[in-house]
């Protein structure tokens, strides 16, 4: 045996370890990416997203499982690691770089 | 002896738009739309195949029922816009149908509604009565 130590790998604390991501982080992360995120009247999870020539009226819910992110990822053209690490997202017109 | 079978007869997913003519009303169907439900950690998750949108509810009867109303207002929010549903009606990509009728944990529905959107506004009042004044 040699006295190396092994650490064990670890996620940053604001990613789950099922692939779920807040709400919160989703809609800023599409936002960052170009798209258009606003609210329905009294329908508290319903959000219109818009981008180009996509739009779509869904339940976005406090908690988005791997399954919604992906799609999210994949409709809206947005790089998945962005939701898992908001950091690496670009930043909003007249905001300075998250970084 | 062996059993007659019953003729198959292939079912096509089907979608129709019609506007009355003053072009206010609306009438947009959609026939046998398949869409998958997976569970997806504690959550489940409905993709549609045919036409690629999907949702996410914490049971399997709130997916459905946020899949219905979703796809409801995503086509009213397209007559709108476009004033047609041409945009909405795009297929799912092919690995999305691999990834989910592979899936062994899939619960396979067919779909279909009938909705109509009155898109006409009306005004909060009865009229614009423009008066013109004559030159002096």
């Amino acid at each position: 045996m040699t006295g190396s130590t092994i650490s064990s790998l670890r996620l940053p604390e604001f990613v789950s370890n099922d692939g779920s991501v807040v709400r919160s982080t989703v809609i800023e992360i599409l936002r960052r990416n170009g798209s258009e995120v606003s609210g329905q009247d009294g329908k508290a999870d319903m959000f219109l997203i818009l981008k180009g020539e996509v739009y779509e009226i869904l339940a976005i819910p406090e908690t988005c499982g791997r399954r919604l992110v992906h799609y999210l990822s994949r409709k809206f053209k947005t790089p998945i690691h962005h939701f898992y690490n908001p950091l690496m997202a670009p930043s909003l017109p007249g905001e300075d770089s998250p970084q | 002896m062996a059993k007659k079978k019953s003729p198959t007869h292939s079912t096509h997913t089907t979608a129709f738009h019609g506007v009355s003519p003053d072009g206010s009303l609306h009438i947009v169907g959609i026939g046998h739309l398949r869409v998958v439900i997976v569970p997806d950690g504690d959550f489940f998750f409905a993709q549609g195949l045919e036409i690629d949108y999907a949702v996410q509810g914490s049971s399997e009867k709130e997916v459905k029922k946020n899949f219905e109303y979703g796809l409801e207002a995503t086509v009213e929010a397209h007559l709108r816009i476009h004033g047609t549903i041409e945009g909405l009606l795009k297929v799912a990509p092919p690995e999305v149908w691999k990834e989910f009728l592979g899936d062994p944990s899939g619960k396979k529905k067919v779909y279909s509604q009938i909705t109509s959107h009155l898109l006409k506004e009306k005004l909060p009042f009865d009229g614009i009565n423009y008066l013109v004044a004559k030159a002096a």
